[in-house]
């Protein structure tokens, strides 16, 4: 007799109620299974599955006064919730730390550029984080490969400091001043609003979801981003939110000094499918219709409202990019870019999001697997970056004002 | 018109009672009905508060000469303890104090003594504890060991707290100390708190008056929750009488939706006593429970001291404001006993319905009141969260951030 008419014939032997039975049974042994050999699995939500609180890299305070036992990941190496522990408070305690700070926390929320809660533990010269944080390179270094002396900065804290002499930083103050508390719209006009009275860093990321995003390994579904018009989701975690999803024709930049291997994961993926879709992240805030008045002291011609732009194909207020969704074909194109091809970049593959130690404008160090250097607005720092990175000069006569003169996001040259 | 309606109800089921007894097939009809009166009835009962007075014969609680067949009475208290009697005599005629009576450290979270059920604070009963928890934890004789900062370190229990020496979060110095924190009057939670009542006549009349069950008009300390002067709540009548024993079987704590500002009056108000002197009293102008725990930890309870206003951002965590009902909070919809709320009015039952939105935070939504088996009087393993795998009362209301 066949097996499979066996195995029929013994199945119509059960009654429904026994089958019925029998799954059921399967079922709990199988959660029962899950429950004793992934106890934190299966009892895991957002939080725990973030970095501040995951129990063996998650937040945990080191500091004079407070408790060595609590364990790794709870909530009070965060937040105080009486403004103290045991009757009293343990450190940081003096200055604005001093007494009960909002949202329960340790020390003051926000304060400045360089003075903020976040920053008591993602700093590299005492970090209430035991053991410090060694994982907060820039952009270029983690997910770009460029780990050259100087081309990086090792902490967010030193990312959000460029605010005199060279580099650049995204500025915290002007997030608090032009987008908390504001009604903003995304690139599609959706309007959307934060607290006026959040961290600035809230604005991107949710630190009670946000999880570790480094290279080793690399591990895609884990994302650090939260969009500010979705404050409670991370972003980038789905594959509905990579950037293939939305851009078909997206080309991933190389891996610094590589040609076979690609960002972010210096791997052979290079359509997106492993990159947030960082273009719906950034136009949250920086697009065609909202008016951000920026005081970035490293911003050329400061004070002044930051270029509006449109990353798809067309716009009502401003030129769309070339960069983005506009298909205009590539001009004079450096590998694995070709001419004449239609790419879509993510803001990522030219720009820092906390900061660049050594460019102007959010500029990454490397571009596309090569160092530029672009730390002012002077005709050979832009050449630096666009021919350097991803064009070839070729017949281009770019002497009249400079690239600048005519490329720039919302230009009337298509931006590009 | 409310008696006219009651009235034309009772009629209806009379009506039906008696229609269908008459006809032995219809007679289940008649039970049924009788049956639906008699719940009715047992339920308008219940709804108000009862008279548990103390009953039985006095010599379960006073000894008038400390002296039965040349043995000395007032030994009450458990078996090695300090608060035992020693055989010497205690004011009001009593066999025992206060730890006494409500420590016996027997294995039994209610004494039963010949007619009287007296709820104990120091027990070894491995079922669980009263609401307000358990003063073995402190001393070790319950639970994982013993700590100080477990409980409210009561002088009564010989064992001084070793870590604070006043009130956290205290107001202004009102005096209380760890060598001196009682049970009940100047120093104490229970009772009249005067500058001149003592442990036991802070509390005169008050078993004797004791009114249980929905208590929402307290006017004396035989009428307030717990005998905590002007505490509004219900305590819990049911089988597990004084117990927050199930979503459905719990005491349930007055809250207000504001807490009350850091003026004088939050906690202190003049009382008039016999034969007419006016006494300042400290109790809880508005009969919470977090009101009452702030009049002794008052930067964490006034508004000021959360941020003077009653929405977020906080600087401490606040209490007598209501859980939001939006966002991750609207998720606490099924009453807790881990992180109970309190209700803005005091219900006539418990309910094991959460409404965010309207029901509040409390004190007592993170901490006991006497000890608990965690530091800080948590209930439950707060700082060994989240390696412990266990449950984290934070998340009953932060529902997002498990």
């Amino acid at each position: 007799m066949p097996k499979d008419k066996w195995f029929y014939k013994k199945s119509r032997k059960f009654t429904l109620s026994s089958k019925l039975l029998t799954l059921c049974v399967m079922l709990c042994g199988g959660i029962l299974f899950c429950w004793l050999f992934y106890p934190n699995i299966a009892n895991s939500g957002p939080y725990l599955n973030s970095a501040h609180g995951n129990t063996i890299y998650g937040v945990k305070r080191s500091a004079t006064g407070f408790p060595a036992d609590y364990t790794q990941g709870n909530c009070a190496h965060c937040h105080e919730q009486h403004a103290g522990i045991g009757g009293s408070e343990p450190a940081p305690n003096t200055g604005g730390a001093s007494g009960p700070d909002k949202f329960l926390l340790f020390d003051e929320n926000h304060t400045s550029q360089t003075v903020n809660f976040c920053f008591d533990c993602h700093t590299s010269v005492g970090s209430y984080q035991s053991g410090g944080i060694s994982l907060n390179r820039s952009y270029s270094y983690n997910f770009g490969g460029n780990t050259n002396a100087g081309s990086y900065d090792s902490n967010i804290l030193a990312a959000f400091s460029h605010t005199v002499v060279t580099g650049s930083s995204h500025h915290l103050p002007d997030i608090v001043s032009q987008a908390l508390g504001k009604t903003m719209y995304d690139a599609d006009g959706v309007a959307w609003s934060l607290p006026a009275n959040i961290n600035p860093c809230d604005a991107c990321h949710n630190p009670h979801i946000a999880q570790r995003n480094k290279n080793t390994p690399y591990d895609a579904a884990k994302s650090a981003i939260s969009r500010p018009s979705d404050h409670n989701n991370k972003w980038g975690d789905d594959l509905t939110e990579r950037m293939n999803a939305a851009y078909a024709d997206y080309q991933a930049p190389y891996w610094y000094g590589s040609t076979t291997a690609y960002e972010p994961a210096n791997n052979t993926t290079a359509n997106g499918s492993n990159l947030p879709n960082y273009v719906r992240l950034c136009t949250d805030c920086h697009n065609d219709l909202n008016t951000i008045n920026s005081t970035n002291p490293r911003l050329p011609g400061t004070p002044r409202a930051i270029r509006k732009l449109s990353w798809k194909t067309a716009s009502a207020v401003v030129t769309a990019d070339g960069h983005g969704a506009l298909n205009g074909g590539i001009n004079y194109a450096r590998s694995p870019y070709v001419n004449g091809g239609y790419r879509t970049l993510s803001c990522l593959d030219c720009h820092e999001p906390h900061g660049s130690p050594t460019n102007i404008d959010l500029i990454r160090s490397s571009v596309n697997g090569v160092s530029i250097s672009v730390p002012n607005t002077s005709d050979a720092s832009w050449q630096s970056f666009c021919f350097s990175a991803c064009h070839v000069r070729a017949t281009h006569n770019s002497s009249k004002p400079g690239c600048a003169g005519c490329h720039y996001h919302g230009g009337g040259r298509g931006g590009f | 018109m409310k008696n006219k309606k009651f009235i034309k109800f009772i009629e209806f089921i009379g009506f039906i009672v008696l229609k269908n007894s008459t006809n032995s097939k219809n007679i289940i009809n008649s039970i049924n009905a009788l049956c639906f009166l008699l719940s009715a009835l047992c339920s308008l009962l219940f709804a108000l508060p009862s008279e548990a007075k103390v009953t039985g014969v006095c010599s379960n609680c006073h000894t008038m000469h400390n002296s039965q067949g040349g043995q000395a009475m007032a030994t009450y208290g458990a078996d090695g303890q300090p608060w035992r009697g020693t055989g010497n005599p205690i004011s009001f005629l009593l066999r025992g104090t206060c730890l006494g009576c409500h420590g016996m450290g027997t294995a039994n979270k209610i004494v039963a003594l010949e007619g009287n059920n007296i709820p104990q604070v120091y027990h070894t009963d491995p079922s669980g504890d009263l609401a307000a928890g358990n003063f073995a934890y402190i001393i070790g004789t319950k639970g994982n060991g013993a700590s100080d900062r477990k409980g409210h370190n009561v002088i009564d229990l010989g064992n001084l707290d070793d870590f604070l020496t006043i009130p956290p979060g205290q107001y202004h110095d009102h005096g209380i100390r760890n060598t001196n924190l009682t049970c009940a009057g100047t120093r104490g939670c229970h009772g009249t708190r005067n500058s001149s009542s003592t442990k036991y006549n802070s509390l005169r009349g008050a078993h004797h008056g004791n009114v249980e069950g929905r208590l929402d008009n307290p006017t004396e300390n035989y009428n307030s929750y717990r005998f905590l002067r002007n505490v509004k709540g219900l305590e819990n009548p049911g089988v597990a009488k004084w117990q927050n024993n199930a979503p459905d079987s719990h005491n349930e704590y007055f809250g207000a939706t504001t807490p009350l500002t850091s003026a004088c009056g939050t906690c202190h108000i003049s009382e008039w006593v016999p034969p007419g002197v006016s006494v300042m009293v400290a109790k809880p102008a508005s009969g919470t429970m977090s009101n009452f725990c702030g009049t002794c930890h008052g930067n964490f309870y006034t508004l000021e001291g959360i941020g003077n206003d009653v929405s977020s951002p906080f600087v401490r965590h606040p209490t007598d404001v209501f859980l939001k009902g939006t966002k991750e909070y609207a998720g606490y919809v099924y009453y807790s006993v881990i992180a109970p709320v309190a209700r803005t009015t005091v219900p006539a039952a418990a309910s094991d319905i959460v409404q965010p939105g309207t029901d509040v935070i409390m004190c007592l939504s993170c901490h006991g009141a006497h000890a608990t088996n965690f530091e800080h009087l948590m209930r439950w393993d707060y700082k060994g969260w989240p390696e412990n795998g266990q449950t984290n009362g934070c998340n009953v209301c932060h529902t997002s951030k498990n």
